[in-house]
């Protein structure tokens, strides 16, 4: 039977890095293909050329058997390929109606039929088990739906090959399982998937073949039955290890540095709702927050920085009420706050790396006297913070954004790890580094727990929670399902607690 | 004085000289809106009308017709348009500035050209529009001379304004337009290209605005006069803002600041010892007031004033 | 790694490339504008040359550059301040207005002071009086998110039909007859003339105080380095503790100050009396100023002789030579345009993208592909 889609030699270049260096890609019809590698490895520049959001520079495609080249979206969609992006393309004030339709008329159609579209799209729903309400504004959504959403958007537009990017980033492990039904469903009516993923477990459960890339190649191309979870990792990373941290022991001193109690924020759009949440961190320990991304951790983050206030409850730094207070003044309490949106939150990407080295520190002595800035404390003090912490820049003049994304990270970190914060509030802060940046994030963060700081760790990386924390919290819906100490975490009770399984259930049995 | 202010308020000329005054805001309102909902801020708006004045007037002086006029009037609106559309949308530029900077551009050229077609002799009466009583509608009682006799370009614009509504709320093609202005990413997800629907908006605007604009010298002058469009421009920028990008909205708001403006010019008619300089600045300083005060920023579309730049 | 240029009014570009784009710009424009001059029948590079003439070529002509600047490298200030902090300041005329006449009114208002006092109090006058009427936008924009475009907007209109009402009727000047002007502000409240040949007055070193207080201000200080940091990301900002609300409003009030020092500088300087329409748009001539000198203060101080210069040539070949009005007019937008063109980033990557993309080894990227 010939291939659905082939691959061959696909080739791709950006400044200063090869994305793709030749790759292979051969789907089946009704096949469940894993696209599997770590970040950086090529997988989303791969199937961003499939897809026409980028031009290969070398290689070729075959589809169905004849030789195509893809211009652009709207080409691969008439062409048949659908994709589900990691980051959805929804239109918020949209409902899921208006943004299954957009775009897809394929007469040239002036007027809306809705009523049409609507019999259509609920058939299809049918067809593949994909509950929408159809005449829910996107915003209001949450995000299991958003992905059934944008599946049904594929296959409304006639999608035989459906590009998954990392689908299972945002699910509860429920969510998961339907998501394969779906999968399941799909292949068996002769639709073929690509699955785009780093987590082997879920790559395993439900592919039938496997793909792996590394540093932009290929390495490996296996049927799943032949294929093993160490096996996988080591094909990934090209070496028997994955992420180790030497973690000493805690030691908590009691004092508690961080309080939270019964915090309740009431939110219209439903994201981001806080009911009544309750959590402590002490000095000397590392309290991991796992769950979901958009369970609450936003709204949370939030009030730990001052930039909202909560309906109910108190939340106390270092002893201090900062329940009612501003960002000025939890800034001037010894907190370090790692923020996860680095661009928007924890840099001035135009401004220069000294510039954003002294944000914290600016209005003090030996910085500055009587309001004016001393020019060569700031330089002297830039300088030592770029060497401790092993920043890559030239000088400290340089605009902070042409910095990689690893030494944008660092500058973040000296920034506040700096004055011996004694409480640390970090948020997803390794999104998007590379293996490299992420251990010295980690091992910075320890280095803060072990010199006595309490550590409020907030991520919606269950892996990095685990590899991290003292003691577990999951949130899910706006409230702490439980906290586990560290030693007793497995993923199936985390996991159990994301879906909205208070941990009292599970151990009352 | 109450019977002067009653006067004021109740005569059928008052009425019908704000729906005058209105009309340019709302034909220029309704092109701003498209422009905006695709997620384009067009403050050269001002630029655009006096260039609209200017061009309709040289028209109608060539070719001795106000329609044909117009049509130059709207193409020399649709110039400046794909102008300020180059260079915010092909070179991403700042949106704010590139307005300003036609603004203050325009404003220069087409005190230029009238100059070096025209020199400093009398100024030219050109071919105009005259009002025009609608058949039936315009013996309504009070309505009707109020609406119903007034330029063509008045009609034009009632249309205008309905058509626009239809569009954007019961077409494919307002469907794109709003998702362009919400979320270009998402619609050149699905195939749209965000730069062909932002040129298409941003010069339809121009063109209404070169309409809105053909209104002060084919409509109320019949010729033109350096800055003739004295900041109306401005206004309709927060007649959008305050109609919450509705077009009916719009002309509603339209009609109001076309009220300020005729209450500007009965306060100096009827003599009652307010200095002319407080009756021009009223309608500014209303604008003000509403903008301050209703400024209803719910439906802004998100993505206005954003570049959108493919990686 | 090489250094990429990116779409930026901060002065953290290159040196080279602050002074190439904007005299780009100027050629680029003093092009198109040629063609203009052209098609309406005269002969472009004879106009150029005896603009430059007259900007430059003699003592008198000098002076008029000079003393042209004066108000544009103020009101240039004014525009290039709030930028900095992330707001375009449009309001400029109005500013310009209410400030000469808070400045009018202490020049006129006291009397038997020596000039010592007078003359810096009626300066300040001006100063509060365009703060003030920058402080309205700036406020609302801080407390209420409103655009402090169309704020600033309808603010000029408001500030000149207020001066011009004053200048009609309360404060008109007895004697005037037909003319609507204040009377002649007294000799103490005057800014002397430094060099008498050349009639440049005291206002050309206020103008550069100003520019050198803005730059350390900007560069040096606290509350400099927090409207800059507005500026470059204000969720970021706040996030670290900065009030953002208050850095927006001081930007808009120094701003708005700073535009109140040019009308002052007209009137205390120039005319020695308060008029409406004495204005030929500074404030929005500030724009292009503002940005042509790469919004910062020393940048700023060039722009504003240059375009002080360029006003000057543009008027007597207006005189002389019989060229249509609007030319200076249509020049600075057209400068305006090329300048934002010429630092747009996709021209940029366009540009870039016409070299061969070379294999650089293990350098990392600043965004990571996957």
């Amino acid at each position: 039977m010939p291939a659905l889609l082939s691959m061959h030699g696909i080739t791709k270049i950006y400044p200063g890095v090869v994305a793709n260096d030749r790759v292979e890609l051969e789907v089946l019809e009704g096949e469940i293909h894993a696209l599997l590698g770590e970040n950086g490895a090529g997988k989303t520049t791969l199937v961003n050329i499939l897809y026409g959001l980028a031009a290969p520079d070398g290689g070729s495609i075959r589809w169905k058997g004849a030789p195509v080249r893809i211009h652009s979206s709207a080409q691969a969609m008439r062409l048949g390929i659908g994709m589900v992006h990691q980051h959805f393309m929804l239109v918020p004030r949209f409902t899921a109606l208006q943004n299954i339709i957009l775009g897809a008329g394929s007469e040239r159609r002036v007027w809306l039929d809705l009523k049409r579209a609507a019999q259509r799209v609920r058939t299809l729903a049918e067809q593949y088990g994909l509950e929408v309400n159809l005449e829910a504004q996107v915003q209001d959504m949450d995000l299991g739906m958003r992905q059934r959403l944008e599946i049904l958007k594929a296959l409304y537009r006639g999608a035989q090959l459906l590009i998954l990017d990392e689908p299972t980033a945002v699910l509860t492990p429920a969510e998961v399982e339907a998501l394969f039904e779906v999968l399941r469903r799909l292949a068996a009516q002769g639709h073929a998937t690509i699955f785009i993923s780093h987590k082997l477990e879920e790559v395993l459960a439900i592919s039938d073949r496997i793909t792996v890339l590394r540093d932009g190649h290929n390495v490996a191309t296996l049927p799943t039955r032949e294929a093993s979870q160490p096996g996988l990792a080591q094909l990934m990373v090209g070496r028997p290890v994955v992420l180790e941290v030497k973690k000493g022991p805690a030691r908590p001193t009691g004092r508690r540095v961080i309080e939270i109690e019964g915090v309740s924020v009431e939110r219209e759009h439903g994201r981001d709702r806080l009911d009544g949440i309750s959590l402590h961190v002490e000095a000397g320990e590392i309290v991991g927050v796992a769950g979901i991304d958009g369970n609450g951790q936003g709204a949370l983050l939030e009030i730990l920085c001052g930039l909202s206030r909560p309906d109910r409850g108190r939340v106390t730094l270092l002893g201090v009420d900062v329940t009612d207070t501003s960002p000025r003044r939890i800034a001037a309490l010894n907190v370090g706050r790692i923020p996860e949106d680095r661009a928007t939150m924890g840099l001035l990407p135009r401004l220069s790396i000294k510039e954003n080295l002294i944000l914290q520190s600016y209005a003090r002595p030996p910085l500055s006297r009587w309001g004016i800035l001393r020019g060569r404390q700031m330089g002297e003090f830039a300088r030592r913070l770029v060497a401790e912490f092993d920043v890559r820049t030239p000088g400290v003049e340089l605009a902070v954004e042409n910095l990689s994304g690893g030494n944008q990270q660092k500058v973040i970190l000296a920034r506040e790890l700096h004055h011996d914060p004694e409480v640390l509030i970090v948020a997803n802060a390794t999104r998007g580094l590379d293996v490299g940046a992420t251990e010295y994030t980690y091992r910075r963060v320890l280095e803060g727990r072990d010199r006595g700081a309490g550590v409020l760790l907030i991520s919606s990386d269950l892996e990095e929670v685990l590899c991290l924390s003292d003691r577990i919290a999951i949130m899910h819906a706006g409230r702490i399902m439980g906290v586990v100490p560290a030693e007793a975490a497995d993923r199936t009770r985390l996991g159990l607690m994301m879906t909205g399984t208070p941990l009292s259930a599970l151990e009352g049995g | 004085m109450w019977i002067a202010l009653s006067q004021l308020f109740f005569s059928i000329d008052f009425l019908a000289a704000s729906v005058r005054f209105a009309m340019p805001l709302a034909s220029a309102a309704v092109g701003e809106i498209i422009s905006e909902r695709s997620g384009v801020v067009n403050i050269g708006l001002e630029g655009m009308m006096l260039a609209g004045a200017l061009g309709s007037m040289m028209g109608a002086y060539y070719l001795e017709d106000p329609w044909l006029g117009l049509l130059c009037g709207m193409a020399a609106g649709g110039m400046v348009a794909a102008v300020h559309a180059f260079v915010v949308i092909t070179l991403a530029a700042d949106q704010v500035v590139s307005g300003a900077a036609l603004n203050i551009g325009l404003l220069g050229l087409t005190n230029f050209i009238y100059r070096a077609v025209y020199g400093i002799e009398e100024r030219p009466i050109v071919a105009h529009f005259e009002p025009v009583a609608v058949p039936v509608l315009s013996r309504i009682p009070i309505l009707g001379p109020v609406f119903f006799n007034q330029i063509p370009l008045v009609y034009v614009t009632y249309g205008l304004v309905i058509v626009a509504a239809v569009i954007i709320v019961r077409t494919r093609w307002g469907l794109e337009l709003q998702a362009v202005g919400e979320h270009p990413r998402a619609a050149d997800s699905v195939g749209l290209s965000v730069s062909r629907v932002r040129y298409l908006t941003v010069i339809a605007c121009g063109l209404l605005a070169g309409m809105a604009g053909t209104f002060f010298s084919l409509g109320q002058l019949h010729t033109f006069i350096e800055g003739m469009t004295g900041g109306r421009g401005f206004i309709v920028l927060a007649v959008v803002i305050v109609a919450n990008w509705s077009p009916a909205r719009a002309a509603l708001a339209a009609l109001m600041f076309g009220a300020a403006e005729a209450v500007g010019l009965r306060i100096q008619a009827l003599d009652l010892g307010v200095p002319y300089q407080f009756a021009l600045a009223f309608p500014y300083l209303l604008t003000l007031a509403v903008y301050i005060g209703l400024a209803g920023r719910s439906r802004m579309p998100r993505a206005l004033g954003q570049a959108y730049v493919k990686d | 790694m090489r250094e990429l240029l990116r779409q930026a009014f901060a002065p953290r570009s290159s040196r080279l490339q602050s002074v190439i784009l904007p005299l780009a710009a100027v050629l680029g424009a003093l092009g198109v504008g040629g063609v203009m001059i052209a098609v309406a029948g005269f002969k472009p590079l004879e106009i150029y040359a005896s603009m430059l003439e007259s900007a430059v070529g003699t003592p008198q002509g000098l002076g008029v550059s000079v003393t042209n600047a004066i108000p544009l490298i103020l009101a240039g200030l004014g525009v290039a301040l709030p930028f900095r902090c992330g707001l375009l300041n449009i309001g400029g005329e109005g500013q310009i207005y209410i400030g000469a006449l808070f400045a009018t009114l202490v020049g006129l208002g006291l009397h038997g002071l020596p000039p010592a006092i007078h003359l810096p109090l009626a300066l300040m006058a001006g100063f509060i009086g365009g703060g003030l009427w920058g402080a309205i936008p700036g406020s609302l924009r801080a407390g209420r998110g409103l655009s402090e475009i169309i704020v600033t907007i309808m603010l000029n209109y408001v500030g000149f039909w207020i001066v011009s009402y004053l200048v009609h009727g309360p404060l008109k000047d007895p004697e005037s007859y037909g003319y609507s002007w204040t009377m002649k502000v007294p000799v103490t409240a005057q800014l002397p003339l430094i060099f008498a040949e050349a009639r440049i007055n005291l206002g050309i070193v206020v103008a550069f105080l100003a520019a050198a207080v803005s730059h350390f201000l900007l560069s040096h200080t606290v509350p400099g380095f927090e409207m800059r940091a507005v500026g470059a990301g204000a969720q970021t900002a706040r996030f670290a503790g900065i009030r953002v609300g208050r850095s927006t409003v001081l930007s808009m009030v120094l701003g708005g100050g700073l535009a109140g020092l040019a009308g002052t500088a007209v009137i205390l300087g120039v005319q020695y009396r308060l008029s409406d329409f004495f204005s030929s748009g500074y404030g929005f001539t500030a724009i292009a100023v503002a940005l042509v000198g790469q919004t910062s203060p020393i940048g700023v101080v060039f722009a504003g002789l240059f375009f002080g210069g360029l006003q000057n040539g543009v008027n007597s070949a207006q005189r002389s030579l019989g060229i249509p009005m609007g030319v200076a007019l249509s020049l600075q937008g057209l400068i305006l345009l090329f300048m934002i063109a010429g630092q747009s980033a996709t021209l940029i990557r366009w540009l870039r993208k016409r070299r061969t993309a070379r294999r650089v080894d293990s350098t990392q990227p600043a965004v990571l592909l996957d």
